[in-house]
């Protein structure tokens, strides 16, 4: 898993192209407005006075957002492979799992509040329930998708159904896995930030980047609120960094979207 | 079937994005039938309600009229953001704490308080009747649900030297029924009222009674009153007459336009809330101390930006110019 070059200055010109862009916009807003959009070197500073705040929300954020998103692995998996053992199973579970992910969260939340109490509790099951769905549908859809071919072959070989699964099924599942894997990352920082936003606590500082997003946004802070968003964003990183490294482990040995290493 | 959302989509769009023209053409066509009224918006900072009692009140009487405005107040809510909506010039006029003004003045936000809305802030913090916490001191320890961010909040910690955990505010009393330690904050003309009717019993800790008092005050886009003083002057003169008259008057002419406006609003819920303003002279003050409705005092709010800045919620004591502008009161206020 090299990082290239060819890949990486692509990257850099656009993203010098979009700092050239957010300036050419805020020279041309007119100066009553110009708190609206501060320049990005003023969310540098901004990052640089509160990287305290920052650094600590962004903590508090992380670890709900990873209890949450272990907790919905582990369940996903579960519930895939419980999916995919036949089709009434499927077809009665599946609208009630569809129903899951449609549950607004914002409606949710103070419901969830008076059940699990605020803070930690709160945030990590709200961040299961938006990284739950992607997980469980990728799993399943990867479980029941085995090559044919090769499920008639562990047949001839009289594998048991159990030898299918675990020699089969799940390793041709990992790369739909994945998939569903990577959407949950993206999608579990957000999670933990809205629930905070929404069922947090500040109680022994466990405060994170949702709560951050309250107070800047009292004080008026314009550029505290860009620097946030922005450690909202490298949290997301971190977790695809994560979960595409742990992808890297698993599948580039065999599966087709990795490069052969003698390629 | 996705393709047939995509296209009711894009035709939703293009209905939303018709009325939006639509209403904007809206305030000419009525400018040119009510011969020559400026057409003007008021943004409050909530569902409406009687705290907003006088703006209503002075829109029945034609008050506004009768200086030449054509008011459209808009409702708030849950994250309406009037203050954002004020300094970015959406809308010329909206409301809000002199504390939190001071804040987004010194933010660089163009927000010029105008006149005085109430004397004092009819925040509190809401209890249930057999909470053992009875004075501020004996919050230590305790959690508070309200906005984090707000300035009384370091200042009661401060003050009396004590720690307790921040909720976020979820909008709706659910939390606070099923909860019985619950803390958090209330208008003290409103949710004890409701809770009241709902069997809940309650008290109330006035935030003001702290020590931390600002004003509840109106507010202009800064641009808008340097353009247009003699506009800003108007409303806040006929505003102050449709408060004198909502409280010393028949307040039942704001509550039509109230009730009109805001289908939750009970007549009950704002006779209660009427007198709770007129028994804790919420809006008028006390004279005594020089306090009437509408009333700025400079020296309190130079006193206030000072405090703020001892608490290090403001980096330097703002001066008065930087975010209000007492010249639009009536001579009568001025010093």
């Amino acid at each position: 898993m090299k990082i290239r070059w060819s890949t990486l200055w692509p990257a850099l010109i656009a993203g010098i192209a979009f700092i050239a862009l957010w300036y050419g916009v805020r020279g041309i807003i007119s100066p009553a407005r110009e708190f609206m959009l501060p320049p990005p070197h003023d969310v540098l500073t901004a990052f640089g006075e509160h990287s305290a705040e920052l650094l600590s929300a962004s903590l508090n954020t992380g670890i709900g957002a990873l209890l949450g998103f272990s907790l919905a692995v582990v369940l996903a998996v579960a519930m895939a492979l419980t999916l995919s053992l036949n089709n009434l199973i499927r077809a009665g579970l599946y609208p009630y799992l569809m129903m899951m992910q449609m549950m607004p969260v914002i409606v949710i939340a103070p419901i969830l509040v008076l059940w699990a109490g605020a803070g930690l509790p709160s945030v990590t099951i709200i961040t299961f329930l938006i990284c739950f769905f992607p997980l469980v549908v990728n799993t399943t859809q990867g479980l029941i998708s085995t090559d044919r071919r090769l499920v008639e072959l562990f047949k001839m070989y009289r594998a048991t159904k159990w030898q299918e699964i675990v020699r089969l099924r799940v390793p041709a599942a990992l790369p739909y896995f994945f998939t569903g894997l990577r959407i949950a990352g993206t999608l579990a920082p957000i999670g933990a930030i809205v629930g905070d936003f929404s069922a947090g606590n500040s109680a022994g500082n466990g405060g994170g980047l949702g709560f951050l997003t309250l107070i800047y946004g009292a004080q008026f802070k314009m550029a505290a609120l860009f620097a946030t968003v922005l450690s909202g964003c490298v949290l997301g990183f971190v977790f695809v960094a994560a979960v595409s490294g742990l992808s890297w482990l698993c599948l580039h040995q065999w599966h087709d979207s990795y490069e052969k290493p003698d390629n | 079937m996705a393709r047939f959302l995509r296209k009711t989509g894009q035709l939703t769009l293009a209905f939303a994005l018709l009325c939006i023209v639509a209403c904007e053409k809206s305030p000419n066509a009525q400018t040119t039938k009510a011969a020559k009224l400026t057409p003007v918006q008021l943004q409050l900072d909530w569902f409406p309600e009687p705290a907003h009692g006088g703006f209503y009140q002075a829109l029945k009487q034609g008050f506004y009229e009768d200086v030449g405005l054509a008011v459209e107040i808009l409702p708030g809510g849950p994250g309406g953001r009037p203050t954002q909506k004020v300094a970015s010039g959406q809308v010329p006029f909206s409301m809000g704490r002199s504390d939190d003004m001071m804040l987004a003045a010194a933010q660089g936000l163009p927000v010029l308080i105008v006149a005085g809305l109430m004397q004092h802030d009819p925040q509190a913090l809401l209890l249930h009747k057999d909470n053992p916490v009875n004075t501020f001191a004996d919050l230590n320890g305790r959690a508070v649900m309200a906005y984090p961010g707000a300035a009384w909040i370091p200042y009661l910690q401060k003050r009396f030297e004590i720690e307790f955990d921040l909720l976020p505010m979820s909008f709706g009393l659910a939390r606070f029924i099923a909860d019985p330690d619950l803390i958090q904050a209330c208008f003290v003309t409103d949710e004890p009222y409701r809770l009241r009717q709902q069997g809940v019993g309650v008290k109330t800790l006035l935030l003001s009674d702290s020590g931390y008092d600002p004003y509840r005050v109106i507010v202009a886009h800064r641009p808008f009153a340097e353009e247009h003083p003699e506009v800003v002057r108007a409303f806040v003169a006929a505003t102050m007459r449709g408060w004198d008259d909502y409280i010393h008057g028949n307040p039942a002419r704001a509550h039509g336009l109230i009730a009109q406006a805001n289908d939750h609003m009970t007549q009950d819920q704002m006779v209660f809330s009427h007198s709770e303003m007129i028994i804790r002279r919420f809006v008028a003050g006390d004279p005594a101390a020089g306090e009437s409705i509408g009333a700025l005092d400079a020296a309190r709010l130079n006193q206030h930006a000072q405090l703020l800045h001892e608490m290090g919620v403001l980096e330097t004591a703002l001066p008065l110019e930087a975010y209000a502008d007492l010249s639009f009161l009536p001579k009568s206020l001025q010093p």
